[in-house]
């Protein structure tokens, strides 16, 4: 019995032990399924969900006045914000303004109503929002930017230091401008209906053509406005410079004004549409072959550069040769360095030699020209004149002090074709096949100048001042020479073989002198027949009375 | 110029040729020189031929430094040049004048040279006085006629001189002397006249270009010379050896006045 009463005992235990069991796991349940629900509630008090987002800038829409802008603060109590489902405060405290640029990025309405701090120091935090889908913030950005002026706040915001990577991230939206260096160029104003967007400060600016350059060049610029063309050119400088597309002449154009360099140099003029016209306010363009500065339209091409529209001040060429000054209507610089000019062309460095003429070509090398109808004058590495040539209807004036070893060619040239030299008022004319006042040739040409002249073809005269005489010889055979008569060859002669000439010149003035006499006693005798006459008649008058 | 200033000028050369005439003749004794006269030779003809030969060269040569002239001074005689410029000691006639022609014919030429040749003769002969001293009695009535003959391929003077000599009851007769020289006078004459139409292109102003030109094609040395007053000579030198006479260098000498140009 006693046993019995054990087992029973035993059995109550247990089971008591099983329940006991049973309480602990559903408390550990019910303790579990608490925390979990608690820790999963904690999570989404925290992040602001999409919809709540899209809630957001709904009220910032909505709640913002229609012409009004808020600021953060103003946004986070807006009360259509307050409003939202699950946003608890903690939630609306982590709403800033990258927060929201990110999260409006795509809706304008919501954009239009941040004011510019709010946007812009959103953007500068994330300028990816730039490139999201559907992205409007370039828009809105551009928005603001119309009808208002430089100094306007907007700008004055968006230049701001603390904006340099939301202005770098503009303008990288566009298709043709890159940004270089740590800063950006500080933004002027742009244009939405031209897409004319100026950058530079109050000193220089710099005009770009957005759209006319989109897919033709890339610019790549920087906080100075230094502007890096992808076909090689390069502009710099204080001043102001526009770089467009002209559709008219279907190529790049550039207009600069003064302190701004254009830099061709390592522009690759060989490639198709690489053409390109300056026109300068003052500026300088410099290419592989000169520095030319000045008021003038330039089109520079792979063959040619041709400068039109040049100031009264004309254009100012500066290269290996020295510095000239250019004035006239019209210019035209071929792959030779050949000019050709319809004015004046003249080295300003010694006020020495000008060239002038209505159709003249002038080199500063030693390449020849076979250009027609034109008159070619070159210049030596010290700019003295070197080579004239009339081969067509040019004509032309060459002003300088005393010529040397000139090279002259009026073989081609036309009844027009007509070059004169002149050395201070004393001048010797060159046509075709003349030398017009050849005497003149010892007032004009240097000791020791030399003037190589074809007169036709193949046919050339070479004229040289050798202490004073004028030596004149063809395809280098002595010809002849110019000569004072101390200086002559004939008094040599005459000195050599004097005597001898003496004696017969002397015989000759003796029959001269007998010839002369008996002139004269002819004479007498004459007058005095005629005075016999007279007085015989005189007596037969006399005796017939 | 001045009419008063020649008649000095003549009276100055009359001084100078009387008193050089008398030093010709020991001048030519140690000069062997151009311009003398001809040596002496062992015969009359020879003789006469020397003189004869030398008086042709010295006329060529001479009178080419006299534009063509044996006698250049303007306005003497009927054949005397329009206009001449003095210099050195000689007469250059004016071919251009203002624009103007002024050239000799060659017949005019031809006509010097006969009386360059007729007044050299006449020197150079000196009466036959070394041969009369040997015995020969010589009569003469001085040269009858001279006759220049110009072509291409020489100059040929001819000389109608009858002479008789007689010595030892032996008596010669000569009438007709002839010498000739390859001298081609026709050539030099056409490249002035040449020279004369070049400056017809440009009438006042010296045409050195086609000077030059003339000069390189026929194998001569122009020389101008600035006399001043707008007044040029203009030398034509032929340095070939067939233009030379006893190293002298033929030397045609004209002058040309232009007008004043701006």
């Amino acid at each position: 019995m006693f046993s019995q009463q054990n087992t029973m005992k035993q059995n109550k235990k247990k089971v008591e032990n099983k329940q006991r069991l049973a309480f602990f796991q559903i408390f550990v349940l019910i303790i579990g399924t608490i925390s979990f629900s608690y820790l999963v509630g904690a999570v989404d008090s925290t992040i602001i969900s999409p919809s709540q987002w899209t809630s957001i800038c709904s009220g910032i829409d909505v709640g913002t006045r229609s012409d009004g802008t808020a600021n953060l603060e103003t946004i986070k109590n807006l009360e259509g914000i307050q409003a939202i489902t699950g946003l608890t405060p903690q939630l609306i405290n982590t709403i800033d303004e990258q927060s929201i640029v990110e999260n409006c990025a795509d809706k304008p309405d919501a954009l239009k109503k941040l004011n510019d701090k709010t946007l812009l120091t959103g953007i500068d935090k994330n300028p990816g929002v730039f490139n999201t889908k559907n992205s409007k913030v370039f828009d809105e950005i551009s928005k603001r930017m119309q009808g208002q002026p430089s100094t306007s706040s907007f700008f004055k915001e968006f230049n701001l230091e603390q904006n340099n990577l939301a202005r770098e991230g503009w303008l990288d939206k566009f298709d043709s401008i890159k940004v270089t260096g740590s800063k950006p160029p500080k933004i002027l104003s742009y244009k939405e209906g031209t897409k004319i967007l100026e950058l530079g400060t109050d000193k220089w600016k710099r005009t770009i053509d957005t759209e006319g350059l989109k897919g033709k060049i890339k610019l790549t610029t920087s906080e100075n406005g230094d502007i890096w063309i992808s076909d090689g050119t390069t502009i710099t400088g204080n001043g102001n410079a526009k770089i467009e597309y002209d559709k008219g002449l279907g190529r790049l154009k550039i207009t600069a004004g003064a302190d701004t360099t254009v830099d061709f140099s390592e522009k690759d003029f060989s490639q198709p549409m690489s053409n390109v016209n300056v026109v300068s306010k003052g500026a300088t363009v410099k290419t592989t072959d000169a520095d030319y500065s000045g008021v003038f339209e330039g089109k520079f091409t792979g063959s040619s550069k041709e400068f039109t529209q040049i100031g009264t001040d004309g254009v100012n060429i500066l290269d290996d040769y020295g510095n000239f000054l250019a004035k006239g209507n019209k210019m035209t610089i071929d792959n030779d360095g050949l000019i050709n000019i319809d004015g004046e062309f003249k080295d300003i460095r010694g006020d020495s030699d000008t060239i002038k003429s209505t159709n003249a070509f002038i080199s500063r090398d030693n390449t020849l020209s076979s250009k027609p109808d034109a008159m070619n004058v070159k210049l030596d590495a010290d700019g003295l004149v070197t080579e004239a040539n009339v081969i067509g209807s040019g004509k032309g004036t060459i002003e300088g002090s005393g010529f040397k070893n000139l090279k002259i060619d009026t073989s081609q040239a036309t009844e027009d074709g007509l070059l004169t030299l002149d050395n201070n008022g004393n001048f010797v004319e060159f046509e075709n096949g003349k030398i017009l006042n050849g005497e003149e040739l010892k007032d004009i040409l240097a000791e020791d100048g030399k003037i190589n002249y074809q007169y036709s073809p193949g046919k050339t005269q070479t004229l040289e001042n050798v202490d004073g005489i004028i030596k004149s010889s063809i395809k280098d055979t002595p010809a002849g020479q110019i000569a004072t008569p101390e200086k002559s060859g004939l008094r040599k002669v005459w000195d050599k073989y004097k005597w001898p000439i003496i004696v017969v010149a002397a015989a000759a003035a003796a029959l001269g002198a007998f010839m002369l006499f008996k002139k004269k006693k002819d004479a007498q005798k004459e007058k005095e027949k005629e005075k016999d006459k007279d007085k015989k008649k005189n007596e037969t008058s006399n005796s017939s009375k | 110029m001045k009419r008063g200033k020649r008649k000095g000028q003549i009276t100055i050369f009359i001084i100078v040729a009387i008193l050089l005439v008398a030093v010709i003749a020991s001048f030519f004794l140690i000069q062997n020189n151009i311009f003398s006269s001809g040596g002496a030779k062992e015969n009359i003809p020879d003789y006469v031929d020397g003189c004869l030969q030398d008086s042709l060269m010295e006329a060529i040569y001479f009178n080419a430094l006299q534009g063509g002239y044996f006698v250049a001074i303007p306005d003497l005689y009927s054949l005397s040049p329009k206009h001449a410029v003095a210099y050195e000691n000689l007469y250059i006639p004016v071919y251009w004048n203002l624009g103007n022609p002024e050239v000799p014919s060659l017949e005019d030429l031809q006509d010097q040279i006969n009386l360059a040749v007729g007044f050299r003769m006449e020197d150079c002969l000196k009466n036959f006085t070394n041969f009369k001293k040997q015995g020969y009695e010589i009569k003469t009535d001085g040269i009858q006629n001279i006759e220049v003959i110009t072509t291409e391929k020489e100059t040929k003077v001819i000389l109608d001189f009858p002479i008789f000599v007689t010595k030892a009851d032996e008596t010669n007769e000569y009438k007709e002397f002839s010498k000739s020289t390859d001298f081609n006078l026709v050539e030099k004459y056409e490249i002035v006249k040449k020279a004369i139409e070049l400056q017809k292109l440009t009438p006042n102003d010296i045409p050195i270009v086609q000077f030059s030109e003339l000069a390189f094609d026929k194998g001569f040395k122009f020389e101008t010379i600035d006399l001043g007053d707008n007044t040029f000579l203009h030398s034509f030198t032929f340095t070939s050896e067939k233009n030379k006479y006893q190293g002298f260098d033929y030397t045609y000498v004209f002058a040309a006045k232009y007008n004043e140009t701006e």
